[in-house]
C-alpha cells in the first residue's frame, strides 16, 4: 500500500469511530432516577407519582413532625421536658425569628409537595377515572398544603381576609419570583381546588380502579386522599374562614353521605394502636403512612414522645383535668414519674420501637368532622343538631357521659373543648384558638402546673416570619414580610 | 469542527510526506566521566529502527535520510534526544538527569519532548525519589519535591487518601485535585470508599515500578486534557526493559514506626492534676462541698486508675517491604517484571495496611515499522483503619474522650469493658475502651486493582507514526464495618455488620498520530504534531448491606451469621469522556518555539446544551543561550525564558447533575414512589481555567547552578455553587456555574552542586512556592458559609470566620473577646462578640530543600519541607480543655488557668460545667501553622562495583532512613502537629509516624 492510502485508511477509521457513537456515548442516564418528561405518561406513572407526592408529604417539617407537634406544644395540650433535645424551643418560647429554623422549613417542605402536586395536576395525559381520581388526590394535597402555609404565615382569614397571604403556585417555574397572593385569593384558590378534586374523584376509602398498563388494582386507603376526603377538608377550610353555613353543609354532605363512622370505644385503643392502613371507613378520613421500610426513624413524631426516644413533650395537667376518670381517650395517656413527680405521656403513637410498622400521622378524622358539624350549626344557632353531634363524639367516647345540654355561647365553648380533647397530640388545637382569634394559654419553661403565659392575639409571633432565605432570593416578596418581623 | 481540524491536520501531514533515503550514522555512547557505556539503546525517534552500543559505547545505525531525531536511553541515567545533522559521527554523553539539562527527554501530555523545546512549566520527579520510601501511594512522597505542588500531610492512616493542590485551590464544589495519568490511562484517582474513613486508590500502585512521575502545571501542559486539566496533571510512567543484559534487583527494606514527635502542649493529665482541677472547677462554678466531693467521686478521685490513654493506644509498629525486578531484552523484545510486597503498621493500634502487587511491561518490536506494548500491573491492598474525628469507637478519640481515671484493664488482666455508671473507672456512655474495640471490632477495605493497557505503534512512513492504545483500571473494593454486640456501637445491634462491595471499571481507548519533520533554510524549522482522538468510560457498580444480631462471639462476623438482615441495597453510576486533541510544536534551530495545542471534549456529566468544549493553549520560548551574543557570557551555560497562555477545564462536577429527573427511592405504604428530585441545569457545564504562565529556565557554571522561576496567573470561572431559588418552586437551589476565584503566584527552584571535588560532591536543590488566592465572585455577591471559613469577594477561599478572642481578664479570669473589628471593646459573652475575617488555611509560602552529600561510596540525604503563613485548629479542642466537659480529660494547658486577681494568662478560670464558651471557636484556637519539618534522612553506602565483582553483583547498596525524625514549629500553644491537610484542621486522625528502616538494594 502506498503511504497516502495508508493513512487515508486510518483518517477513515478515526473519523468513524468518533461520529459514529458520539451522542449515545455521552447520554449517560442515572440509575435510580428517569427524566422528568416520562414521569407522567401513563397511569402507572401516575401512580407512582402519587405515591411520591403522598411521601413527601411524611416530611420532618410537614406531617413527619412538626405540623402534629405545633398544634400542641404552641398552645396549652403539651410542654417540653426540663431536659430536652432542644428541639421546638421557639414553639414553647414563641420568639422566632426570620432564621428559624421550622419557620424555613416547612415554606421549603409544603413547597416541595405543591410541585409533587402539580406535577400529577398539570400532567397531559388522556383522561381516564383513575387519571382523574389521582388528579383529584393531587389537588387535595395542593389545596392541603396551601392551607397549611396561609394559616402558618398569614393573618387569620377572619382576622383580615385582605392581609397579605402567600404565594399561590399552581404550575412548575423555576424562574418565578412570586409575591403573596391575598389571604383572600389563597382561601379561594383552596376551595376551588377541593371543589375540583370532589367533582374528579369517584372513589371513596376501600374502593379500587385497575391500572391500565400493570393491571395492579390500586384501592384508596386512609393513606390516600378519597372522594369524602376532598369534602371534609372543605368543610375545615370553611369553618378556619367562619363561613358556618358552607362548613355546615360539606360537614353534613360528609356526615350524611361518606359512610364514616367513629370508632367505638371499645374499639378505641386498638385503633390508635394499629400502625396500618385502613379501608372500613371507621374514622381515619387521610393519614400519612410511616412503615418499617419509609420513617422517620429518630425524627419521628412518636420517637418524641417516647420516653425511650427523645421523650421531650408532655401533656399539660391543665388537658389532663379535661377527662372525666371514665373517659376512654385516657387509655392512650400513660404515666410515668420524672424527678419524683407524676408526669403523662401521649401514647396516641405507641409504635416507634415496633420493627414491623410505624405510626401513621393522622391528618383528617371523622370525630373531627361531626364536631365541625356541630360547630357552624351552633355558629347558626340550630342548637338541636349541635348538640347531637357534639354528643355523638362524646358519649362515644365516656359511655358513661350523660351528655350536653348547653346553649349558646356555652355550647360554643364545650364544642371547641371537645375539640381540644378529641384532637389532642394531632396538631389541631393551636388553630381553633387562631380561627377564633383568642389568646392562647401557653406553658412557660417547662413548668407544670404553670404559670399562665399568656400571647396575645397581637403578638407578631403567632405568625411565622417569611423565611429569612425567601426574603434573600426573591425580591418581590422582600418587602412584604410579616409585621414585626 | 472537530472532523475539520482532524482532516485539516491529516491534510497538512500529507503535504510534508516525502520520499526517503537511508545513510549510516557511528558513534560513542558515554557517561560524565567519559566511561564508555554498553548496551545503551539507541532508536530512531518515532521509529522502531534502532540499536544497541557494543561493550566500547561505540554503535552504527542505518538511518532514513529524513530522520531528525535519535533516542538514546540506558538504564539509570536520564533518556537523551539528539538532533540528527548532515554529520555521521555523534558523541553522546548520558547523565543521571538534572532539572535543566536541556536535551533530557522530559514526559508532557500524550509524548515526550526534549527539554530546550517545551514552552511550559513541567516538573520531573525521578523513580528513584520515591522508591523504597515508608509511604504507600507515590503521591505522599511529592510534598517539598514539585514547587507549587502542595501535598501536605493528613492522616498517619497507611493508604489514606492524599489531598494535593497544583498552585492553589481552583475549585469550591468540584474536586480539586490533579489528574492522574499513568502509561497514558487516566484513572480513577482518591478516595473510592463509600463505608470506611479513608483508601487512596493509588496505594495499589506500587511505586517501585515508577520511572518518573511528571507535574504538569501550566495551561500549555495541561490544556491538551480539555475539561479535565484545570487542577494540573501527574503523569506517571512506570519502568520499561531496555535492551541489553538482564538485570536483576532486590530491594529490602525493614525498620519501624514510631510516633511523631507531638508539640510539647500536645500532653493530656493526669489522674491527680485532672481531679485537683476538676475540684478546684467545682469551688469556681459555686458548688457545695458536697457536691464536689461526690462529682469528684463520680469522676474517679480515689479509684488509684492513671491512664495515659496516648500510651494505651500508642504502638511500636513493623514497616517492611520487598521488591524484586528483572528488566532488559533485546532490539525486538524488552520487558520488565517486578512483584512486592509492602507491610505498614501504624502507629495507633488497629491501623495497618499491606500490599501485593506485580507488573509486567514488555515491549514486542514485530518489525522497523510495527511494535506492541501490553503493560500490567495488579495488586491487592488490605487495610485496616479505625474511624476517626468525634466517633466514640475512634481509638485517637479516647485522648479527648475519656479520662485518666478511666481503667483500660479489668481484674485480671481482661480488658475493662464495664458500663456501670457507678464504676467511674469503667465506660458508660462517651467513648469505648479502645483496647477493646481494636481486638473485636474490624474496619477493612481490601481493594484489588487491576491496571494496564494493550497498544501498538506503526510507522507508516519515516516520522509518522500511529500509536493506538487501549487501557484499563478496575478497581474493586470490599469494604466491611463490623461492631461487636459486647462493648461499643454494636451493643444496642447485638453486633452490626455493614458492608459495601464495590467494583469501577474503566476504559480508556486512544489513538493518536504523531509527526514531525524539518524545512526551511538548512531544515532548521523543525515541527512536531500530533492529533488524536480518545474516549473513555467509567462505571461504578456497588452493593450495600447490613445486618444485626449475631452469636455471642467476635469470630463470626460475616451476614450469614446474623439474626436479622437489615438492608441490601445496589448503586450503579457512570461517565464517559470523549475528545479530539492535537498539539504542534515549531521550533527554529532550537533557539525559538512555538508550541500550541487544542483539544474538543464532550462528557456525559455536560448538559446537551454544552455538550462540548473547546480547550486551546498558546506557547512561546527562546533559548537565548543559542543567541551569539550570550556566547561572550561564559558562566551562562543556558538561558530560556518561555510564556505560555490558554484554557482547561474542571469536570469534577458530579454525574448526571444537568438533568431534570424524576428520582425513585421514596416509597409510601409499601409502594415504589417517584418524586421530581432535581431541578438540573441545562447550562451546567465544567469550569474554565485560564491560565498565564511565564517562565524562566537557567543554568550557570556549566549547569552546576540552574534556577527555574515561574509566575502565573490562574483564573479559574463558571466554579460550581448551589445557586439559591425562590423555595415556592419547589426546590431551594440548583447547581450552577456562578463563581469565580484567582490563584496567582510564583515558584523559584535552585538547584545545583555548591561543592564539587575528586571524592566528595554536594548537591542541593532549594524550592520555594507563594501563592495568593482571591474569590472573584459568588452567587448573587453574597457571603458564603462554610463554617470554619466564610466565603466573600476578594478574600481567600479558605479564609476563617472566628471570633476574636482576647484573653483573660486579670480580675475575674473570664474569657474576653474583642466586640469587634475596631479592638476598642471586650466581652465576656462569646456570641455578643462578632466574627471576623481572620487568617487562612492555606500556607503563603512552602516548598522544600533536598541535600545529598556524596563522599567516596557514602552519600547523605536530607530532604526538608517547609510551610509558612497559614492557621491550624484542632476542632475538637472544644472537649479538651476548659470546665465546659468536666468529665472529660483535659490538655495540660490547662494548668496555665488563671487562678487569682492579677494572674496574667490567655487560659480561663477553670469553671466546672462553664457554659461561657470560653473553648467554642475562635482565635485562641486558631495557631500558626508554620513549620520546617525534616521528611527525611538516608545514610547510604554503595560498594565500590569492584569490590562486589566476585560475588557477580554489579551494584551493592545498604540504607538507614529516617523519616518525620525533627520538626521545628513556631506556636506556643500548638496542641496538634502542625501539618493538617488542605483546610489546616486536625479530625483526631491516626498519628503520623517517625519510621526508622534498614535497606539493601542489590543489583545483579
Amino acid at each position: 500500500m502506498k503511504p497516502v492510502i495508508k493513512i487515508a485508511v486510518l483518517l477513515f477509521v478515526l473519523i468513524i469511530m468518533e461520529s459514529s457513537c458520539r451522542k449515545k456515548f455521552f447520554d449517560l442516564e442515572p440509575f435510580d432516577a428517569l427524566p422528568i418528561e416520562s414521569a407522567t405518561q401513563t397511569e402507572a406513572d401516575l401512580d407512582v407519582a402519587a405515591n411520591g407526592m403522598y411521601a413527601s408529604l411524611r416530611d420532618v417539617d410537614l406531617y413527619g413532625r412538626t405540623l402534629p407537634l405545633k398544634g400542641d406544644l404552641a398552645s396549652d395540650n403539651v410542654y417540653l421536658k426540663t431536659s430536652n433535645s432542644g428541639r421546638y424551643l421557639t414553639f414553647r418560647d414563641f420568639n422566632q425569628t426570620t432564621a428559624n429554623a421550622e419557620a424555613n422549613n416547612v415554606w421549603d417542605a409544603a413547597y416541595a409537595a405543591i410541585k409533587n402536586a402539580n406535577l400529577i395536576i398539570n400532567a397531559e395525559i388522556e383522561q381516564t377515572e383513575l387519571v382523574d381520581q389521582l388528579k383529584g388526590e393531587a389537588l387535595t394535597v395542593r389545596a392541603l398544603m396551601h392551607f397549611e402555609l396561609v394559616r402558618n404565615y398569614a393573618s387569620t382569614f377572619t382576622v383580615n381576609p385582605n392581609a397579605l397571604g402567600v404565594p399561590i403556585v399552581t404550575e412548575f417555574n423555576q424562574n418565578a419570583l412570586p409575591s403573596r397572593n391575598t389571604v383572600q385569593e389563597v382561601y379561594d384558590q383552596i376551595i376551588s381546588d377541593l371543589k375540583a378534586a370532589f367533582a374528579l374523584m369517584t372513589l371513596n376509602q376501600g374502593e379500587s380502579l385497575v391500572v391500565s398498563t400493570t393491571n395492579k388494582v390500586r384501592t384508596v386507603t386512609s393513606e390516600n386522599v378519597s372522594k369524602f376526603t376532598a369534602e371534609a377538608l372543605l368543610a375545615k377550610v370553611y369553618l378556619t374562614m367562619g363561613s358556618w353555613q358552607l362548613a355546615r353543609d360539606a360537614a353534613l354532605d360528609v356526615v350524611n353521605n361518606s359512610g364514616f363512622t367513629l370508632v367505638t370505644a371499645a374499639a378505641f385503643q386498638a385503633y390508635w394502636a394499629n400502625p396500618a392502613g385502613r379501608v372500613d371507613q371507621v374514622e381515619t378520613m387521610f393519614e400519612i403512612s410511616s412503615d418499617a421500610a419509609a420513617n422517620l426513624s429518630s425524627d419521628q413524631l412518636s420517637f418524641f414522645y417516647d420516653p425511650a426516644g427523645y421523650g421531650d413533650a408532655l401533656i399539660t395537667n391543665d388537658l389532663i383535668s379535661q377527662y372525666s376518670p371514665s373517659d376512654v381517650r385516657l387509655e392512650v395517656i400513660n404515666t410515668d414519674s420524672l424527678s419524683g413527680a407524676l408526669v403523662f405521656i401521649n401514647n396516641k403513637y405507641s409504635n416507634s420501637e415496633n420493627p414491623a410498622d410505624k405510626d401513621d400521622s393522622k391528618v383528617l378524622r371523622f370525630a373531627d368532622v361531626v364536631l365541625i358539624l356541630a360547630e357552624a350549626s351552633a355558629q347558626l344557632n340550630n342548637t338541636a343538631v349541635a348538640l347531637s353531634n357534639l354528643n355523638r363524639v362524646a358519649q362515644t367516647r365516656d359511655p358513661l357521659f350523660g351528655g350536653f345540654s348547653s346553649t349558646g355561647a356555652q355550647l360554643i365553648s364545650d364544642i371547641i373543648n371537645e375539640r381540644r380533647k378529641e384532637l389532642a397530640f394531632e396538631g389541631d388545637r393551636y388553630w381553633d384558638l387562631m380561627r377564633l382569634n383568642l389568646p392562647i394559654t401557653n406553658h412557660i419553661k417547662n413548668q407544670n402546673p404553670f404559670t399562665p403565659f399568656p400571647i396575645a392575639v397581637t403578638d407578631i409571633h403567632r405568625l411565622f416570619p417569611i423565611p429569612q432565605n425567601e426574603i434573600d432570593v426573591n425580591p418581590n416578596i422582600a418587602g412584604q414580610q410579616n409585621p414585626g418581623f | 469542527m472537530r472532523k475539520i481540524i482532524a482532516i485539516a491536520g491529516c491534510f497538512l501531514l500529507l503535504a510534508f510526506v516525502a520520499g526517503a533515503q537511508d545513510r549510516t550514522i557511528r558513534g560513542r555512547v558515554t557517561d560524565e566521566k567519559g566511561i564508555a557505556l554498553a548496551n545503551v539503546s539507541i532508536v530512531v525517534k518515532g521509529t522502531s529502527m534502532g540499536t544497541t552500543s557494543n561493550s566500547d559505547g561505540t554503535f552504527s545505525l542505518t538511518v532514513p535520510s529524513n530522520a531528525n531525531t535519535l533516542l538514546v536511553s540506558f538504564v539509570g541515567l536520564a533518556d537523551k534526544e539528539i538532533n540528527l545533522t548532515s554529520s555521521s559521527e555523534y558523541d553522546i554523553t548520558l547523565t543521571a538527569g538534572t532539572r535543566n539539562n536541556l536535551d533530557e527527554v522530559v514526559v508532557v501530555g500524550y509524548g515526550t519532548q526534549r527539554r530546550a523545546n517545551i514552552t511550559s512549566s513541567v516538573v520531573t520527579v525521578r523513580g528513584a525519589e520515591v522508591e523504597n520510601r515508608p509511604y504507600t501511594s507515590v503521591d505522599q512522597a511529592l510534598q517539598g519535591k514539585v514547587a507549587g505542588l502542595q501535598a501536605p500531610l493528613s492522616n498517619g492512616q497507611p493508604g489514606a487518601a492524599q489531598p494535593i493542590r497544583i498552585r492553589g485551590i481552583g475549585s469550591f464544589t468540584a474536586g480539586a485535585d490533579p489528574l492522574f495519568v499513568i502509561d497514558g490511562v487516566i484513572i480513577n484517582a482518591g478516595d473510592l470508599t463509600s463505608l470506611t474513613t479513608t483508601a487512596n486508590a493509588l496505594a495499589g500502585i506500587n511505586p517501585n515500578d515508577i520511572e518518573t512521575v511528571t507535574v504538569l502545571k501550566d495551561a500549555q501542559a495541561t490544556s491538551i486534557y480539555g475539561s479535565r486539566g484545570a487542577n494540573g496533571v501527574i503523569v506517571i510512567v512506570t519502568k520499561k526493559g531496555k535492551p541489553g543484559k538482564t538485570k536483576f534487583r532486590a530491594d529490602a527494606e525493614a525498620g519501624y514506626n514510631k510516633r511523631a514527635r507531638l508539640p510539647r502542649k500536645a500532653r493530656f493529665l493526669n489522674a491527680d492534676e485532672y481531679i485537683s482541677l476538676l475540684r478546684e472547677g467545682g469551688v469556681n462554678a459555686g458548688l457545695s462541698p458536697a457536691a464536689i466531693d461526690e462529682f469528684a467521686h463520680a469522676f474517679g478521685e480515689g479509684s488509684g486508675v492513671d491512664t495515659d490513654w496516648r500510651d494505651v493506644i500508642d504502638r511500636t509498629g513493623t514497616q517492611q517491604q520487598y521488591n524484586l525486578s528483572a528488566s532488559g531484552g533485546d532490539l525486538r523484545n524488552q520487558f520488565f517484571l517486578s512483584g512486592s510486597y509492602f507491610d505498614q503498621e501504624a502507629t495507633v493500634i488497629g491501623s495497618n495496611f499491606k500490599r501485593y502487587s506485580f507488573r509486567t511491561n514488555y515491549k514486542h518490536i514485530a518489525s522497523d515499522a510495527l511494535n506492541f506494548i501490553v503493560n500490567l500491573t495488579g495488586s491487592n491492598s488490605i487495610q485496616h483503619t479505625p474511624n476517626s474525628g468525634g466517633a466514640f469507637s475512634n481509638p485517637v478519640g479516647s485522648l479527648p474522650f475519656l479520662r485518666p481515671t478511666q481503667n483500660p484493664f479489668g481484674p485480671n488482666g481482661t480488658l475493662n469493658i464495664s458500663e456501670d455508671p457507678d464504676d467511674p473507672t469503667g465506660f458508660s456512655g462517651g467513648a469505648f475502651n479502645p483496647l477493646f474495640i481494636a481486638n473485636n471490632d474490624r474496619y477493612k477495605t481490601n481493594t484489588t486493582l487491576i491496571q494496564g493497557s494493550v497498544g501498538g505503534e506503526y510507522t507508516i512512513i519515516n516520522n509518522l507514526r500511529f500509536t493506538s492504545r487501549f487501557g484499563i483500571d478496575y478497581n474493586v473494593l470490599e469494604e466491611l464495618n463490623f461492631w461487636n454486640q459486647f462493648h461499643g456501637d454494636g451493643v444496642p445491634y447485638v453486633g452490626l455488620l455493614q458492608t459495601n462491595n464495590r467494583r469501577i471499571f474503566n476504559w480508556i481507548s486512544t489513538h493518536q498520530l504523531d509527526y514531525s519533520f524539518m524545512f526551511g533554510p538548512d531544515e532548521k524549522i523543525r515541527m512536531d504534531a500530533k492529533v488524536g482522538y480518545e474516549s473513555q468510560k467509567s462505571k461504578s457498580y456497588a452493593v450495600a448491606s447490613a445486618a444485626q444480631g449475631f452469636p455471642p462471639t467476635n469470630q463470626l462476623f460475616l451476614s450469614v451469621n446474623a439474626a436479622t438482615p437489615v438492608t441490601a441495597s445496589a448503586t450503579e453510576q457512570d461517565f464517559s469522556f470523549a475528545g479530539a486533541y492535537s498539539a504542534v510544536t515549531i521550533n527554529y534551530d532550537s533557539k525559538y518555539i512555538l508550541s500550541g495545542s487544542f483539544r474538543r471534549d464532550g462528557s456525559s456529566r455536560f448538559s446537551t446544551h454544552h455538550l462540548y468544549g473547546n480547550f486551546w493553549s498558546v506557547g512561546a520560548a527562546w533559548n537565548v543561550d543559542k543567541e551569539d551574543f550570550l556566547s561572550s557570557a561564559a558562566f551562562i551555560s543556558s538561558l530560556k525564558l518561555r510564556g505560555s497562555y490558554g484554557t482547561s477545564g474542571n469536570a469534577e462536577i458530579g454525574n448526571y447533575l444537568w438533568r431534570q429527573t424524576i428520582g425513585f427511592g421514596s416509597s409510601y405504604a409499601g409502594q415504589p414512589g417517584g418524586t421530581f428530585n432535581s431541578p438540573g441545569n441545562l447550562d451546567l457545564t465544567w469550569e474554565t481555567t485560564h491560565q498565564l504562565d511565564i517562565g524562566l529556565d537557567a543554568g550557570f557554571f556549566k549547569d552546576r547552578l540552574s534556577v527555574v522561576f515561574d509566575f502565573y496567573r490562574r483564573e479559574s470561572k463558571g466554579l460550581l455553587f448551589q445557586n439559591p431559588l425562590s423555595a415556592t418552586v419547589g426546590f431551594t437551589s440548583f447547581i450552577n456555574n456562578i463563581g469565580k476565584v484567582e490563584n496567582r503566584g510564583y515558584e523559584l527552584t535552585l538547584s545545583g552542586t555548591p561543592l564539587q571535588t575528586r571524592d566528595f560532591s554536594w548537591n542541593l536543590n532549594f524550592n520555594i512556592s507563594h501563592n495568593k488566592n482571591k474569590l472573584k465572585a459568588l452567587p448573587e455577591g453574597k457571603d458564603l458559609a462554610d463554617a470554619p471559613f466564610l466565603l466573600r469577594v476578594g478574600h481567600d477561599i479558605r479564609t476563617f470566620f472566628v471570633r476574636e478572642y482576647a484573653g483573660v481578664d486579670p480580675d475575674n479570669g473570664d474569657p474576653l473577646w474583642f466586640v469587634d473589628g475596631t479592638h476598642a471593646e471586650t466581652t465576656n459573652v462569646y456570641n455578643e462578640a462578632e466574627r471576623q475575617l481572620i487568617g487562612t488555611a492555606s500556607p503563603k509560602y512552602y516548598g522544600g530543600l533536598n541535600s545529598t552529600w556524596t563522599y567516596k561510596g557514602i552519600d547523605l540525604t536530607s530532604e526538608f519541607v517547609y510551610n509558612y503563613g497559614n492557621k491550624v485548629r484542632d476542632p475538637w479542642i472544644v472537649y479538651a480543655i476548659d470546665g465546659a466537659y468536666p468529665d472529660l480529660n483535659k490538655y495540660a494547658l490547662n494548668l496555665e488557668r488563671w487562678q487569682q486577681p492579677g494572674d496574667n494568662t490567655t487560659v480561663p478560670k477553670y469553671v466546672f460545667g462553664s457554659t461561657n464558651n470560653s473553648s467554642s471557636f475562635s482565635t485562641r484556637f486558631l495557631n500558626r501553622g508554620d513549620f520546617i519539618r525534616l521528611r527525611n534522612v538516608t545514610i547510604g553506602y554503595n560498594f565500590n562495583s569492584e569490590m562486589v565483582k566476585h560475588l557477580h553483583i554489579s551494584a551493592l547498596r545498604i540504607y538507614f532512613r529516617g523519616t518525620n525524625l525533627w520538626t521545628k514549629t513556631y506556636s506556643r500553644n500548638l496542641t496538634i502537629d502542625p501539618e493538617q491537610g488542605i483546610n489546616s484542621a486536625s479530625n483526631l486522625n491516626i498519628f503520623y509516624t517517625r519510621t526508622m528502616t534498614a535497606g539493601i538494594n542489590v543489583t545483579l
